[in-house]
């Protein structure tokens, strides 16, 4: 690798000027190959319309499989079942805020029996202190 | 179609460039090409055609030669609309074409094989006594000789080793676009050719070459 590349200059000079010529090329390869080319082309040309058959064909046998799927899954049980679980529910909640209701009902009427309880001791206070 | 075929004679009967082949640029030739135009195409052939058939013939000889050309362009006329940037077309047709050209090689070698010729080396190349008996008193004949060497010269190298040295001294292919073509780090190409060089070199001193 210590060659400095202007060392090659004489060997690159002389392949380029006596660099082996190919044979003319006969008209004969470019035809053919035109040929094969036009060719290929209307192959290509004729498969986008296969390919579209092909694909809308797969769509829809995709659709009617997933939907074949989709009725016979679990998941259908699931939706089934969903309003049950709805109406656990909202039977749940609502024995939950009756019986909040309750404890806060039997709270105002404690708070009630206290007040009437002070109001009962203070009056009697007051008359002991008149007399 | 019919009218595009009609279009191809047309194209094949004109000798000269044509007003639509000579306003059409690189570029535009190959982004036509890739749309399905086949005269598009047909140009594009006309364009690398020749640089495509000499990379080839020094890389396989005359062997083939045109089954070889037909194969590198019949797979570009397919992988077209599967190249992505017009930009590296050249970089892209040269790779095919090593593929093709290591492919015809792999091929040819194993005709041989089959054939089993009973030809010995002394018949494919010439003795001292018949080089030195060539006539080399005219310029052509000398010139002659010298593509004679130098064939051979590349002949007596590896393929890898003739690929690098053809294109980066005859077609005039930076490194780094040869390390792409052939798939190969930059360093591989450098130290590729330096050996290429050296062993050609070697070769054509042996026949008296003076460099």
């Amino acid at each position: 690798m210590t060659r400095l590349p202007h060392d090659d200059q004489p060997l690159i000079q002389f392949l380029k000027q006596n660099r082996p010529i190919p044979p003319t090329t006969p008209n004969l390869v470019e035809k053919q190959l035109m040929q094969w080319v036009v060719k290929e082309r209307r192959v290509s040309s004729s498969k986008p319309i296969l390919v579209r058959w092909l694909i809308s064909g797969a769509i829809a046998t995709a659709g009617l499989v997933t939907w074949q799927l989709w009725k016979s899954s679990p998941s259908t049980q699931q939706m089934a079942t969903q309003p049950e679980e709805i109406e656990s529910f909202v039977i749940d909640s609502w024995n939950g805020t009756n019986e909040q209701l309750s404890y806060a009902t039997t709270e105002t009427q404690l708070e009630n029996a206290w007040l009437m309880l002070e109001e009962s001791y203070s009056t009697s206070k007051n008359k002991t202190n008149r007399q | 179609m019919t009218g595009e075929g009609d279009q191809l004679v047309i194209a094949d009967n004109q000798t000269g460039i044509s007003v639509r082949e000579a306003c059409l640029g690189h570029r535009t030739l190959i982004l036509q090409s890739q749309k399905g135009d086949c005269i598009a195409f047909q140009q594009l052939y006309r364009r690398y055609q020749p640089r495509v058939r000499a990379t080839l013939y020094q890389l396989c000889g005359s062997e083939m030669l045109d089954d070889l050309l037909q194969e590198v362009f019949f797979r570009v006329w397919r992988g077209l609309p599967k190249l992505r940037q017009p930009s590296y077309f050249s970089t892209w047709l040269y790779r095919i074409c090593w593929n093709v050209a290591t492919d015809g090689r792999r091929q040819f070698a194993k005709r041989q094989l089959e054939r089993e010729l009973p030809t010995t080396e002394g018949e494919d190349t010439p003795t001292l006594d018949e080089q030195l008996s060539r006539p080399q008193d005219t310029p052509d004949l000398m010139q002659l000789h010298y593509q004679d060497l130098v064939q051979r010269a590349l002949d007596s190298l590896s393929l890898e080793h003739r690929a690098v040295l053809v294109l980066h001294d005859l077609e005039d292919l930076p490194q780094k676009e040869i390390g792409q073509i052939l798939q190969i780090p930059t360093g591989t190409v450098k130290s590729r050719l330096y050996y290429a060089r050296n062993a050609i070199r070697q070769y054509l001193q042996q026949q008296g070459v003076i460099l």
